[in-house]
């Protein structure tokens, strides 16, 4: 199963939890809602930073979320096979450098992601204050 | 083994990719340390640097240093990688330090229109007000805001224009008051570089 399939069916999966939260109303279906693929540690903290800055380059990323090389490049291949991400390749100098920078959706994605989250995180003190 | 929460690891990301070129302390540090020392030889109150050669001194230092905060942007850029921030660095940083001079002003022109000498010293209490408040704002760099905003309330309040007899308050004066923040922002700046390398110096057996 290639990277833009796995997203497909996170997809569908977030769509059934999406309607099982609207006619349902419960917290469990506000987590299933959160998107997988942005879930991920080491994908949020990419993310995180990308939506900090209007683009990054490999080494920062790599700093940011102390990833070997291989395992940064695997994620970045999956963002960017879902279309959260845009990597650019070039040169500084005789130097390869690569740029990553949030795609529209991929910055709209990680927004609704921390709406989301803070929607939990509210109702979930409210629920404490409650009980 | 580390103790810090997830939500605030990804705080500090943000934080630390927002204000990347702010925090590259050791590229400022130097020409801050190389400033205070050039203000310090430019003022009356300091007798050991009464000759003009430690002004000259002063001025190869801050050379030295402008010129160093070249190639250490570029080991920056090098260890720690590069990025496009959204918006110009330093916009809030500019606000920030004009704020500053002008409330300065107005407190030095009150001070003026006042016929009696204070003890203390309203300049220093204002720098004070001003790091204190920045400490509230700037959560990663407040043990250092707060130190120096500390430290400048209680040398502020301090007779020393008493205890040195000379009336008024040594940094009343406008080339030590300056000598003063300089050496404050170079502490700020050396703190830059620690939430810098903390954030991003991680090894990957420590993550």
């Amino acid at each position: 199963m290639n990277a833009r399939n796995r997203h497909q069916g996170q997809d569908d999966d977030a769509s059934q939890a999406r309607d099982d939260a609207t006619h349902g109303n419960n917290t469990f279906g506000e987590i299933a809602q959160l998107d997988k693929l942005i879930h991920e540690p080491a994908r949020l903290a990419l993310l995180t930073a990308l939506s900090a800055s209007e683009s990054a380059d490999f080494t920062y990323l790599q700093r940011v979320t102390a990833l070997s090389k291989g395992n940064l490049s695997a994620h970045l291949a999956t963002l960017e096979a879902a279309g959260v991400i845009e990597v650019k390749k070039g040169y500084s100098g005789r130097r390869p450098k690569t740029w990553v920078r949030l795609t529209p959706n991929g910055r709209t994605a990680i927004t609704d992601y921390w709406e989301t989250m803070a929607r939990w995180h509210s109702s979930l003190a409210r629920a404490n204050t409650e009980s | 083994m580390s103790t810090q929460k997830p939500t605030d690891r990804l705080k500090d990301i943000r934080f630390v990719t927002a204000h990347y070129e702010m925090l590259q302390g050791y590229a400022v540090a130097p020409t801050m340390l190389a400033t205070a020392f050039l203000f310090t030889t430019l003022s009356d109150s300091v007798s050991w640097f009464a000759s003009g050669w430690w002004t000259v001194a002063a001025l190869v230092m801050l050379g030295l240093a402008l010129f160093l905060a070249v190639p250490i942007g570029r080991w920056y850029k090098r260890t720690y990688g590069d990025l496009v921030p959204h918006r110009p660095p330093g916009r809030w940083s500019t606000a920030a330090s004009i704020g500053l001079l002008v409330a300065l002003f107005i407190v030095r022109l009150i001070v003026r229109t006042t016929s009696s000498e204070p003890f203390v010293s309203p300049e220093m209490i204002t720098v004070s007000v001003a790091a204190i408040g920045a400490a509230v704002f700037l959560k990663p760099l407040r043990p250092a805001f707060l130190t120096v905003g500390l430290v400048a309330l209680v040398v502020g309040v301090l007779p020393l224009g008493t205890w040195l007899a000379t009336g008024t308050h040594p940094l009343s004066e406008l080339e030590l008051l300056l000598a003063a923040i300089s050496l404050g922002m170079a502490v700020i700046a050396t703190w830059s570089h620690i939430v810098l390398k903390r954030t991003l110096g991680r090894t990957r057996a420590a993550a």
